[in-house]
């Protein structure tokens, strides 16, 4: 009876190219989702974890720069230090305020097609320029200490740099207001290259 | 672009799919057979490499690939649905999905019809012509699974 009733429905199906009309867009984790197979072989059935969950991701991100803070601030306890610390917080808050509607957007792209990938090359320009700006900072700084850059404290730059700690928390905070305000969850999956990001439908 | 059907090992590739041995591949072309043997294997690479990566950017979990039919059998995670991903000379790498489609309303409808009647002769695979792009589809995807 079964099979004859799969046999049945089997008939109405077609194929077609585009992407079918109505299709569950928002992946359901109280099923299993299935993993991309890395050998094409058999399919292990997983479901995405703790650390997939985007906000979580960002949550560790925030922890994980945060955690300077302790470390420095000890050396920032005085008033020029600190407020050096107060701009780099301040230029960070203004510089999350002009890309949040871009994050916003975004997060409406996964929500609206189910997922959103971002491709290796992309990753890599902005991988490469964070790996740029890093050892152009790390330079100024081996000038400074030895002398040959005078004028500027040893321990401005870490105290502005350190400021910005603050976007992750701005980030997180985002995205929270994003589920709350949609209903769903962010998910991301990384797959080589590939940085895809996923909505799930809160129940 | 994931793949280029414009190459000559793409040619070789294509003539072998079609059931054509190795040997009568090099006596065709007059090259010997060990290069026709190498040129399929960076092919075979190529191949394998081009599903996959489409397989991985359309979300798809892998169920089955045959690298000589230049044809990748999975499921579609965000729309839960079986889906094709195939290889066709003229048409290059497809992606299609297990639904009817509404042909009727499709702006693509020629280029479907096309597209089916193309790679059906590519396989040498003899289907019904009729008026419904997604019901042939369903024949040739049909026979195309059985030989995967």
């Amino acid at each position: 009876m079964t099979s004859r009733l799969s046999v049945v429905i089997h008939g109405w199906l077609g194929w077609c190219p585009n992407v079918p009309a109505g299709a569950r867009r928002h992946v359901n984790l109280s099923n299993e989702v299935m993993a991309i197979s890395s050998n094409g072989g058999d399919l292990p059935a997983e479901k995405y974890g703790w650390l997939q969950r985007f906000r979580n991701w960002i949550l560790l991100q925030a922890l994980f720069y945060t955690a300077f803070i302790p470390v420095f601030m000890p050396l920032f306890v005085t008033g020029a230090y600190l407020s050096v610390f107060m701009v780099g917080m301040i230029i960070a808050t203004l510089a999350f305020v002009v890309s949040a509607h871009r994050l916003w957007r975004q997060y409406n792209d996964v929500l609206a097609q189910g997922y959103r990938e971002e491709s290796g090359t992309k990753r890599t320009v902005i991988l490469y320029l964070v790996i740029a700006t890093v050892s152009l900072l790390v330079c100024f700084e081996i000038l400074i200490f030895v002398g040959f850059i005078s004028g500027i404290d040893f321990l401005i730059l870490p105290a502005l740099m350190i400021g910005f700690s603050i976007i992750p928390w701005y980030v997180l905070l985002l995205v929270i207001i994003w589920e709350s305000k949609t209903g769903c969850r962010l998910y991301f999956d990384r797959k080589g290259e590939h940085v895809s990001m996923f909505v799930v439908r809160e129940h | 672009m994931l793949l280029s059907t414009n190459d000559k090992q793409f040619g070789f590739w294509a003539m072998r799919r079609s059931g054509m041995p190795n040997i009568s591949i090099a006596n065709q072309l007059g090259i010997s057979r060990q290069a026709v043997s190498r040129a399929l294997l960076i092919m075979d690479e190529k191949i394998e490499t081009a599903l996959r990566k489409m397989a991985n950017a359309n979300q798809i979990a892998i169920e089955k690939i045959n690298i000589e039919q230049g044809i990748l059998l999975g499921r579609s995670i965000p729309f839960q649905t079986a889906t094709i991903i195939f290889i066709s000379g003229k048409h290059g790498v497809q992606v299609w999905y297990e639904h009817e489609g509404n042909c009727g309303t499709c702006q693509r409808y020629t280029e479907c019809i096309e597209l089916i009647w193309d790679y059906a002769d590519e396989l040498n695979i003899k289907i019904k012509r009729s008026a419904d792009p997604t019901k042939m589809a369903e024949e040739l995807f049909t026979k195309v699974k059985a030989s995967v």
